[in-house]
């Protein structure tokens, strides 16, 4: 009788794995939908820069990420345009004589995940002339 | 001292006939952990078709919205020029359309026949016939002449080249925006719904 239970028992534990491996397979899904959505909103934020003239590309820290409207309100974006150096490609919020003709413009969506977050990045370089 | 070979006793043959034997709640003990197992394993294979199923289909409409939203903002991207009707700045000024034109800013030139030889300028629409996306290539000549011309050019007679669907299961299409474009696409089937969006800088108006 002790085998019989012993032996129910390590089933359960397979059986019980098994399942969790099929609820695990659901959230890669949710996350690769999730990284989709986010990879898209990343490229037209990045977008919505560029159609900016050079000048009215504010350089400065990110602030803290804001929240999308509906229906994306899960998702936070956050946006970072720099100086870049063309030589030594080092992006700083300060101008000088080597960096002021390039800005290096980054766009970040984040999203909730389990207990933490997840987050997109894309880059460009938008030249003055 | 006693002979080996002689018969067991008759008590002795009834203790190893009963322990040949099962009793009624070893069976029934037996019988009723067959049936958890039983049920167990098929819960778990209906929770990993189900499972299937749903990934599937998830997958399938992620895939979809992907493709289409990535060929849209690819072309428009590239376009040279937007046709009216003028699109709203946002949608709350004005319904957006769930359809677009624009030339083509990827033709490649010489074009085969049934368009004219000298066909550089195409236009290109998005549209949505129930819930498939359809690409569909135009081009305006003039009669007596082989070329293709502006769609704004006097007496010029538009003719669809090609009519293709490029992705299914699309519920909704928007576009909107006057120098950015935003997409804002719904991808959908029986059970899930999911909306995509991006914006597209037309770099060649």
């Amino acid at each position: 009788m002790i085998e019989l239970l012993l032996a129910v028992f390590v089933l359960e534990i397979g059986l019980l794995g098994v399942a969790g491996f099929y609820f695990y397979s659901l959230q890669i899904t949710k996350t690769a939908r999730n990284e989709t959505i986010a990879s898209n909103l990343a490229a037209g934020f990045l977008d919505e820069e560029l159609a900016q003239n050079f000048d009215n590309l504010v350089v400065g820290p990110p602030g803290n990420p804001t929240d999308l409207e509906s229906p994306f309100n899960n998702f936070q974006k956050q946006i970072d345009i720099a100086y870049i150096d063309s030589a030594t490609l080092t992006p700083s919020y300060t101008q000088t004589e080597a960096n002021q003709y390039m800005k290096k413009i980054t766009v970040t969506v984040f999203w909730p995940y389990e207990t933490g977050e997840r987050s997109f990045q894309i880059a460009t370089i938008k030249a003055k002339h | 001292m006693k002979n080996p070979k002689s018969p067991p006793s008759p008590r002795l043959r009834r203790a190893s006939k009963k322990s040949k034997a099962f009793t009624l709640v070893e069976i029934l003990t037996v019988v009723f952990l067959g049936t958890v197992i039983i049920m167990a394993g098929y819960s778990v294979y209906q929770m990993s078709y189900q499972s299937y199923q749903k990934n599937s289909k998830n997958a399938e409409l992620t895939q979809n919205a992907r493709i289409a939203l990535e060929r849209m903002s690819r072309e428009i991207r590239q376009s040279l020029e937007i046709l009216p009707p003028p699109l709203p700045e946002n949608p709350g000024a004005g319904t957006p359309p769930s359809t677009i034109t624009f030339q083509d800013g990827h033709v490649i030139v010489p074009t085969q026949p049934p368009l004219p030889t000298n066909c550089e300028i195409q236009y290109v629409t998005y549209y949505l016939s129930g819930n498939e996306l359809h690409r569909k290539i135009t081009f305006y000549t003039l009669t007596g002449y082989d070329e293709c011309v502006l769609w704004s050019a006097e007496n010029a007679q538009e003719q669809v080249y090609r009519d293709q669907i490029k992705a299914e299961k699309i519920s909704s299409l928007q576009f909107w925006g006057i120098n950015t474009i935003t997409i804002h696409l719904t991808a959908s089937d029986n059970s899930s719904s999911f909306q995509f969006e991006t914006k597209v800088y037309p770099r060649n108006i």
